[in-house]
């Protein structure tokens, strides 16, 4: 009965950690800016996530796309879904405002005009 | 491990292996799980794709939601690098912001025709304006050279002040103009 036990175990914590790190897949490492007025995620299934690396790359839902395959990706979502497609973009603080401006003027043009930015929070230095 | 004989009866022991398995397993699900990520929160914005050559766009049936309605009076913001082009010749006190911000470079902000080397002076001008009840959507216009970090500061900024609705310009950028 013990081994089964054990067996068992080891089985569900696999799983847990597995569906964990699939989960996580969608937080790519970048520096992303401080803000004073941001909230706490709250559902975030209902959100794509769209993460732009420190090199102007585009990730959606974890994984490498170029501008041109958004809006392409973006309508595979919302058809999946009920609405339009809710996005949070996470952006590297370090880039320029030129390398985002095509991705987010994409994003408008496939219909998404409510984003969420991914910000860190900041202390007590807001205005 | 062995364990005491006669202190007690066999079906009275506690088997430290199987707790120490479980130990082991508990210990580990928690090492895993464990994040040590620094927490990250949401800050609403919004994007638009409307430019200064909006009239045109509107006569060519542009597919901005905000062109349904008859367009309401927008604040527009400008944000630009100092450094670039026409504009710091144009001001002379530019080259005083970015410090605060952690920013490199300095940064020039522009509320109509009044131009602001520091974030916290084109604060406290639309402090002003949101007192007066004016609710317009506010339009951030990021110049190419501007960081995400001080675009993002500004729309922070302005929403923390009430404005409900602050949109990025995703148009062509106010530096692209020519002076």
């Amino acid at each position: 009965m013990t081994p089964m036990i054990d067996v068992v175990f080891l089985l569900i914590i696999f799983f847990l950690v597995s569906s964990h790190l699939a989960r996580r897949e969608t937080r790519l490492p970048v520096e992303l800016a401080s803000a004073s007025g941001g909230q706490l995620p709250t559902a975030s299934d209902e959100f794509a996530t769209l993460t732009i690396d420190d090199s102007g790359t585009c990730h959606l839902a974890g994984q490498t796309i170029t501008v041109a395959e958004l809006p392409r990706a973006l309508a595979a979502l919302s058809r999946r879904g009920d609405g339009p497609v809710r996005v949070r973009v996470r952006i590297d603080q370090s880039l320029k405002f030129e390398s985002v401006r095509p991705i987010l003027r994409t994003l408008a043009e496939s219909g998404v005009d409510e984003i969420s930015l991914a910000t860190t929070p900041m202390g007590s230095t807001g205005p | 491990m062995k364990s005491p004989r006669g202190a007690a009866r066999d079906g009275d022991e506690l088997n430290l292996t199987t707790m120490v398995d479980v130990v082991f397993l508990l210990l580990i699900f928690f090492v895993w799980t464990s994040s040590f990520d620094a927490p990250e929160t949401d800050l609403a914005g919004a994007l638009t794709t409307l430019t200064r050559d909006r009239e045109t766009s509107a006569a060519a049936g542009s597919r901005s939601p905000l062109d349904q309605p008859p367009p309401p009076d927008e604040i527009r913001i400008r944000v630009q690098s100092a450094a670039t082009g026409h504009v710091s010749s144009v001001n002379g006190t530019a080259g005083v912001s970015g410090a605060t911000l952690g920013v490199s470079g300095a940064t020039l902000w522009q509320l109509g025709s009044a131009r602001f080397g520091e974030l916290n002076e084109l604060l406290a001008r639309m402090r002003k304006i949101q007192v007066l009840g004016d609710v317009s959507p506010v339009i951030i216009d990021a110049g190419d050279d501007v960081s995400v970090q001080t675009a993002i500061a500004t729309l922070d900024g302005v929403r923390g002040l009430g404005f409900s609705r602050v949109a990025f310009s995703t148009g062509q950028a106010a530096v692209a103009e020519g002076p």
